[in-house]
């Protein structure tokens, strides 16, 4: 059964190199990754390339909060693709990782870099946010969206989060046609080949990550 | 049999493109899609033409690509050639005219991705914005993954992209989807009013995408190449 896993959090005394290490040794069979983004509070802050892993990464990133961010915390939040806040949460700046939060909410980046707190709501309207639930709710939230992303071909997975991050840096018109080369690429596999069928035969799809 | 896109101009210069398959939900196939090319390129060449309006006929404006055609091409280069040789989204991106979406019911897919490459997007209350392409094993390949991250917040789009999972209007307006959700009954009012404005300022309601593109607005078509 394909999985998710959860972003286990830094042993006490662990350097900056924790994050390294686990995203070394997840399981080989982990299609989707969930960070429980309060429980990194006070974790060393990782490199910004280890960072960059979890957003280049061929795996989809889910983290969900409950509390204030900050830190280390604060960035590995930053990092995944999909951020679930429960409506009590919050950023509080300054980011380690600026230059990511200027990408994805320009701006707020200033007022998170001048050490603001940011509220969960203030970060649903910017679209940093794109779950905003009931204090208690987030992690159910995070799961279930887990769940649906665990029923999508995985290889649709890695080239979609490829052509949002590796495409948005990109001039427009190569970006397009970046798009366009990601899908014939989709194109040669089976996986693509069974969405269609299942589609016209009006069942549930089942991909193999083939 | 009537063609499924429909071609009009009117005497102020509006073109309004109709998606005219309403039994299927105005899925766009292969047909549509080369006259979506034909009408924008005759847009073009019409002077008098300065405001492109793009609309569904029927309950929704469009629920996607028609994937019963999907996979038909003889190769893969020969898909990848016809994409380039009727490329109907670059044609949007540096088309001359100001370029309105009026977007109602089922935007799905590339129901969405074409209002994506619009001027101007004026949604109905109704509206349901997806880009449900991951439930096949694909990705949004009219524009929609390179497009969305550049209109509304990046971690929108990725969200949108990895799940596939529909939004309502109001989630939209919130993210900048799209710009104006009017109810219903008052969306042929909302894209009148639009229209007024871009045939009164069409440098304004270009500016958006010349920026995207990286060219000045000079007034002059075609549109620069980057």
């Amino acid at each position: 059964m394909p999985a998710f896993a959860d972003l286990p959090p830094p042993p006490p005394g662990a350097d900056a190199a924790w994050l390294d290490d686990a995203l070394d040794r997840l399981p080989g069979d982990t299609r989707v990754v969930i960070i429980a983004a309060d429980r990194f509070a006070g974790a060393p802050c990782p490199p910004a390339a280890a960072l960059r892993r979890l957003v280049l990464g061929r795996l989809p990133v889910i983290a969900w909060f409950e509390r204030d961010l900050a830190g280390a915390a604060l960035d590995l939040a930053l990092a995944a693709d999909i951020r679930v806040a429960a409506e009590s949460a919050a950023f509080r700046g300054p980011a380690g990782w600026s230059e990511r939060a200027a990408l994805l909410a320009p701006a707020l980046a200033p007022r998170l870099a001048a050490g603001e707190r940011l509220a969960a709501q203030e970060l649903f309207d910017a679209g940093l946010v794109t779950a905003l639930r009931a204090p208690g709710a987030a992690e159910a939230e995070a799961r279930r969206l887990a769940g649906v992303l665990l029923a999508r071909g995985p290889i649709a997975l890695e080239l979609a989060k490829e052509a949002v991050w590796r495409g948005l840096p990109q001039p427009i018109e190569q970006a397009l046609r970046f798009e366009t080369d990601l899908t014939m690429l989709l194109q040669t596999t089976k996986d693509r080949a069974e969405g269609v069928r299942a589609f016209l035969e009006k069942r549930t799809p089942s991909f193999t990550g083939e | 049999m009537a063609e499924p896109v429909r071609f009009a101009v009117d005497d102020r210069g509006v073109a309004v493109i109709t998606l005219d398959r309403p039994e299927r939900r105005n899925a766009i196939n292969l047909q549509m899609r080369d006259l979506l090319w034909e009408y924008l390129g005759a847009a073009a060449a019409i002077p008098e033409v300065r405001v492109i309006l793009f609309r569904g006929e029927g309950p929704c404006f469009s629920a996607g690509a028609d994937i019963s055609e999907f996979g038909t091409a003889p190769s893969i280069m020969a898909a990848r050639r016809a994409r380039h040789d009727r490329d109907i989204w670059w044609q949007l991106l540096t088309h001359p005219c100001v370029t309105i979406a009026r977007m109602h019911g089922y935007c799905y897919g590339a129901g969405l991705e074409l209002p994506l490459f619009c001027d101007l997007r004026i949604a109905s209350g109704d509206a349901r914005l997806a880009l449900p392409e991951v439930t096949l094993a694909y990705i949004p390949s009219a524009g929609g993954t390179q497009m969305l991250p550049r209109i509304a917040p990046p971690a929108v789009a990725a969200h949108l992209i990895l799940t596939g999972e529909p939004i309502g209007a109001a989630d939209a307006l919130r993210w900048g989807i799209v710009d104006a959700v009017v109810p219903p009954a008052g969306l042929d009012a909302a894209v009148e009013a639009a229209i007024e404005r871009a045939l009164a300022d069409p440098a304004a309601a270009r500016a958006r995408r010349l920026r995207l593109l990286g060219a000045a607005d000079t007034g002059e078509s075609p549109a620069p190449l980057p």
